[in-house]
């Protein structure tokens, strides 16, 4: 589990607070996956999606075990690994194409090398004609659409995103969900993607590991053929194969019944 | 921000002014009200004429009104900026706030007039007991509104930041300051409104310049029709500074509250 990973978090614990109040958000979890993966981690709420992102972004270090990325030790945040929150976090006193630029703005990239980067992406999430406008003149969706040009603007090898779809509506989502995949597809990048919707994550990932809480353990980890076949079969037609429909339900299972029963 | 006011509420501002002058007008044409009390609205006028054109004892009237606006834009401008700086760095690191919270804390509800005579025992009686007395007023104000200002940064936007490769400074300066702005202004525009409260006391150390001055001066005489005259101009300047802040915070600020 460790240096021929990619990404590796070995015996991972997280623990908050003391005593008889401390919470065991993560419990000695340990999960590889390799470059190019897009890794979707499911499970009821509290069961330690967040922290475990929150680690290997930075925000979180372990109280026992280490993450590292490519060999060395996570300390702290670092801009090969971008981040996608659930609120989109946007900056409201910079454009749209300002916030596209944030990154390379503060990592001194140039002003025209810079404003060409944001371009590129702000294109290819739909927003170019947007980019005079500021965020609170966006919808929902187009917000997370800006949020995701912002962290690849940074081009990371790693990104990170915590139910980023959440609070958009189905037809948004499904849309988002495809645009994420296509990028993905053309990219060498890594993702870690955060949701509760078993679906979503079936669809989306190579990988889908599942989580239960109290303490917040990795229960299991399934791979998932459907990430590489959607771009060429169209979402709706993976979405009611049958291949798809049992692997959903397997993942449910999981998640409401645990290990011991689920896929017998 | 206040949503702007709708049209239809016009009449009713320009109502409540003109059922005033109307019973101005009444009070003062039936004899009812003496001179010295209210002045008439023709007295009121001859003595503006003639403020504007002989100027109040050896100096213009635009004199009177120079100086007070220096002592405001100075005492205000010195207090917000320093105050500002404050209160950002209180607000940015717990112990810069430890060292001078309460100090703020203990100037910001302080009257004025409190330590007034303290400034004149230390400074004399020139324009710097004047200018230190707003400075003091307009300080702890902008300070305490500037430190929340920072504290309320959305924490997930300085997440963001750095996730972005922000450096702690390139945070400061690119987050948390435009996050803290709105309040910032706000902080501006409240400390603006208590320094010009405090002018009249300000001008009443000695001297025999200003707006306030004049008003206690004439009040000395009971010149009624100058007190007015002062205070209508005081009132006037009063709100167009006011709004010529709002103006301005909604330019910069555009997104406060969205
Ligand atoms: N900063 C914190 N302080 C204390 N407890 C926390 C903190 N963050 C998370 N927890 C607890 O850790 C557990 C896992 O939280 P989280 O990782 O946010 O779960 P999820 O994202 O799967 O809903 C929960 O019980 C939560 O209450
Ligand atoms: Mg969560």
């Amino acid at each position: 589990m460790s240096a021929r990973h990619y990404v590796a978090f070995s015996d991972v614990s997280v623990t908050f607070g003391h005593g008889e109040g401390a919470v065991r958000a993560l419990d000695r979890v340990s999960l590889g996956f390799g470059r190019g993966s897009f890794v979707c981690v499911v499970g009821p709420s509290g069961c330690g999606k967040t922290t475990l992102l929150n680690v290997l972004a930075g925000f979180q270090a372990p109280s026992d075990g280490r993450v590292s990325v490519a060999g060395s030790e996570v300390h702290g945040t670092g801009p090969d690994r971008g981040v996608v929150f659930q609120q989109a976090a946007l900056f409201p006193w910079l454009t749209v194409a300002g916030n596209a630029a944030f990154g390379p703005m503060v990592r001194g990239v140039g002003r025209r090398a810079r404003a060409e980067r944001a371009e590129h992406w702000l294109r290819i999430v739909g927003l170019w004609e947007f980019r005079d406008r500021y965020p609170y003149e966006l919808s929902g969706g187009m917000q997370q659409r800006l949020a995701l040009a912002r962290a690849l603007a940074n081009d990371p090898a790693i990104l990170l995103m915590d139910e980023p779809f959440g609070a958009l509506d189905a037809l948004t989502r499904e849309r988002m969900q495809e645009e994420l995949q296509s990028v993905w597809r053309a990219s060498f990048m890594t993702v870690l993607f955060i949701t509760h919707g078993v679906e979503e994550a079936v669809f989306l990932g190579t990988d889908v590991v599942v989580m239960s809480p109290r303490p917040g353990r990795i229960i299991e980890r399934l791979a998932s053929p459907f990430a590489h076949e959607a771009g060429a079969r169209g979402s709706r037609k993976v979405k009611s194969d049958p291949a798809f429909v049992a692997l959903r339900e397997q993942v449910l299972g999981l998640i409401l019944e645990g290990p011991e029963t689920a896929g017998q | 921000m206040a949503a702007p006011e709708p049209p239809h509420l016009w009449p009713w501002r320009v109502g409540t002014i003109a059922v005033l002058a109307v019973a101005w007008v009444a009070a003062t044409g039936s004899g009812l009200v003496p001179a010295v009390f209210l002045p008439s609205p023709a007295d009121l006028w001859d003595s503006g004429v003639d403020l504007v054109t002989e100027g109040y004892k050896d100096r213009p009237l635009l004199d009177h009104i120079g100086f007070s606006l220096l002592r405001v834009f100075a005492g205000f401008g010195a207090g917000a900026l320093l105050g500002t700086a404050l209160g950002l760095l209180m607000g940015w690191r717990g112990w810069i706030d430890a060292l001078f919270a309460p100090f703020i804390e203990f100037l910001r509800p302080l009257p004025q007039l409190a330590y007034l005579l303290l400034l004149i025992i230390w400074l004399g009686i020139g324009e710097a007991p004047k200018i230190c007395l707003l400075f003091l007023a307009a300080l702890p104000v902008a300070a305490v509104a500037a430190r929340d200002g920072v504290r309320r940064a959305d924490l997930t936007r300085l997440a963001a930041a750095r996730t972005l490769g922000a450096s702690e400074w390139q945070v400061f300066r690119h987050v948390v300051l435009p996050s803290a702005l709105p309040d910032i202004l706000i902080g501006a525009r409240l400390a603006l409104g208590i320094v010009y409260g405090t002018l009249i006391a300000a001008e009443i150390i000695a001297g025999s310049t200003g707006l306030g001055w004049m008003i206690v001066d004439a009040g000395r005489f009971l010149r009624s029709d100058r007190v007015f005259v002062g205070v209508l101009i005081i009132g006037l300047m009063g709100v167009a500074l006011d709004r010529l802040l709002v103006l301005a915070e909604h330019r910069i600020v555009h997104w406060a509250g969205r």
